[in-house]
């Protein structure tokens, strides 16, 4: 058996080695041509920088976050200091006015980063009682941890794998000089991380007992997320893809707190978004707030994005991705804390943008496993690139996470996706 | 007016030159132009080695038309990453390397799942016939043969029998096991067997 293989492999190996053919001349042109066309095109080097400066952007632009945060942590730090305020008068909005008794003495005790003015009219603030023993460390310890320095998260990391599986369903585009097209479904856990924080410059308008949690990140959404995409390869390695995806977080809420009333001041300052005003001192604490429910957000979202995919030995290959995300948000039956009153209000879809846009950012390695199965793993970052809160909000939502995902990939056609 | 040694470099030069019409550039001038990007220098890589590349495209493609395809994106991916080649005297191994590759790239994009459906690695196809003297053919009549077979087949004899991979690298580059890899070109050998057969009578 063995002689008789050796002889077709002989006959085969006589008929064909080293056969040279001396292609059409046209040839060379179609070469040519093609490596012209592929010049005119924005070429790999350029979508590789484009997508270089975009993340060096992103990052600066996170740090600079970081920087400006940590400032206002380090005035924080100093502990209940009279801070002198340009504002030459100062006077009480109508429904939020406050009786301050004597303006030093809140000065020395009470006060929290707020602009309060030498020439501050006491007179003229409503009389209430209880303001002197808050100012005279009659509030319960809870409070105390406030005066110590603050600190920031930019980044959160989430040390959990992200499991997506995804079936891609390759259209061969029947040798076309572009490549093949895709359709993709995926399911993930955890692509949208929202986190709140606050703008350091408004800071006085938030709750002295709430900014800490604000200027972390008052809470974090990770929700699972079903996608599709439409993908198209534009380039040897580089393809496009866009599509939708929807992704649904519910939790539970659970409030149960008593904290000082904050007194605002209306002239001279500006209020932000929602109509509040600097605070420059805080009162007895107010009604205890309890509540027990459930809040679900729905984001809607449309992807857009390029990924990178060079080859990596036979059966792998290096993967790139970066992607730009339009999301629509949208809330039901849940409630949410106003940061300047720390009272309840219910969601309302109105407090925050309607759309807001997130990036995110993934390189990783993927292998096939065997003819049409796949496995990656894609270290990724994510974040909103707009406020989540309307302009002019003294909260926005810095929304950063990052992660590794790992997913599994299908192609219903064979071959590596 | 010129030095006896002068002249004999003339003499010598010009008969290099009429013996030689076209003097051939070595492989290092050939791969520092291509790398430079000089499209004449690709033109006297192309003008080298397109005969026999497109030899090979032929063997691996079923027809003259995806052959043609495959020597244009060959080239292409040549001139691309040629910095890459390491050793300048290997440049047509490198080469053919570059176009085999290719072909089995673009052949496990267009396959579908079922020619690569796992084989019972006993499935060894008995082969009882004796070496029996084999047809001499033309090269557009082997070609016909080896094309007839299922790419599958065509590709593993391929890979065997004219560029003498083993089994083992058989197996990594067609993504199944080498057992499997075995039978394939078992079966391959006796497909063509067949062929011939066929073509005899």
């Amino acid at each position: 058996m063995n002689r008789d293989n050796s002889h077709i492999d002989e006959w085969l190996k006589q008929q064909l080695e080293g056969v040279e053919l001396t292609p059409a001349p046209e040839m060379w042109e179609a070469i040519e041509a093609k490596m012209d066309a592929r010049k005119r095109r924005f070429p790999l080097w350029a979508w590789v920088s484009a997508a270089s400066i975009a993340v060096v952007s992103l990052g600066v632009w996170v740090a600079s976050h970081s920087v400006s945060s940590s400032a206002v942590s380090e005035s924080g730090a100093q502990g209940p200091a009279l801070v002198e305020s340009q504002s030459p008068v100062i006077a009480p909005s109508p429904e939020q006015s406050v009786s301050a008794g004597s303006a030093e003495h809140e000065a020395n005790v009470g006060l929290y980063r707020a602009p309060i003015p030498s020439t501050f009219p006491s007179s003229s603030l409503a009389s209430t009682s209880g303001v002197g023993e808050v100012y005279q460390g009659l509030l319960p310890p809870v409070f105390e941890p406030y005066s110590k320095a603050l600190s920031i998260r930019v980044f959160r990391l989430e040390p959990f794998l992200q499991n997506q599986l995804v079936v891609s369903a390759p259209r061969d585009s029947q040798r076309s000089d572009k490549g093949p097209w895709y359709l993709e479904v995926g399911f993930d856990q955890n692509q949208t991380g929202i986190l709140y924080s606050a703008v350091p410059v408004r800071s006085s308008y938030i709750h002295k007992n709430y900014f800490d949690r604000v200027q972390q990140g008052e809470f974090s959404l990770q929700s699972a997320r079903l996608s599709f995409s439409v993908q198209r390869d534009i380039q040897e390695h580089l393809r496009l893809h866009a599509g939708l995806a929807w992704a649904q977080n519910r939790r539970g809420q659970s409030f149960d707190f008593q904290d000082s009333m904050p007194a605002s001041s209306a002239v001279g300052t500006v209020a932000d978004a929602f109509g509040n005003y600097p605070i420059f001192g805080y009162l007895s604490p107010g009604p205890r707030v309890q509540y027990q429910g459930q809040s679900t957000l729905n984001f809607l979202s449309i992807p857009v994005g390029l990924s990178f995919r060079p080859e990596a030995g036979r059966h792998g290959n290096w993967v790139m991705d970066a992607q730009l995300q339009a999301n629509l948000i949208s809330g039901q039956g849940g409630k949410t804390l106003n940061y300047h009153y720390l009272t309840l209000e219910d969601w309302s879809d109105d407090a925050f943008q309607t759309w807001f846009l997130s990036a995110r950012v993934a390189a990783g390695w993927e292998r096939e496993l065997r003819p049409g199965l796949s496995w990656s793993i894609l270290g990724n970052m994510q974040g909103a690139m707009t406020p989540l809160y309307q302009a002019g909000s003294a909260v926005k939502a810095h929304a950063w996470s990052a992660g590794l995902s790992t997913q599994l990939i299908w192609s219903l056609k064979g071959g590596r996706p | 007016m010129f030095s006896s040694r002068s002249l004999y470099f003339f003499v010598t030069f010009t008969t290099f030159c009429v013996i030689n019409p076209k003097p051939l550039i070595s492989n290092d001038v050939l791969i520092a132009g291509c790398i430079k990007g000089d499209r004449q220098f690709q033109k006297a890589l192309y003008d080298r080695f397109a005969p026999k590349m497109f030899g090979h495209c032929l063997r691996y493609s079923g027809n003259t038309d995806d052959a043609q395809d495959l020597l244009q994106d060959g080239f292409i991916k040549v001139f691309d990453s040629i910095s890459a080649l390491k050793n300048p005297q290997q440049l047509e191994g490198w080469m053919t390397r570059v176009f085999i590759n290719l072909a089995l790239s673009r052949y496990r994009k267009e396959r579908s799942g079922p020619q690569f459906q796992e084989l019972p690695e006993s499935d060894q196809l008995s082969e009882e016939e004796t070496s029996e003297p084999l047809p001499v053919l033309e090269l557009s009549e082997v070609l016909a043969c080896l094309h007839a077979l299922p790419p599958t087949y065509a590709t593993v004899l391929n890979l065997y029998a004219i560029d003498q991979l083993p089994h083992r690298e058989i197996a990594e580059l067609m993504g199944v096991s080498e057992g499997n890899a075995k039978t394939l070109l078992s079966r391959g050998r006796k497909m063509l067997k067949e062929e011939l057969k066929k073509r005899k009578k």
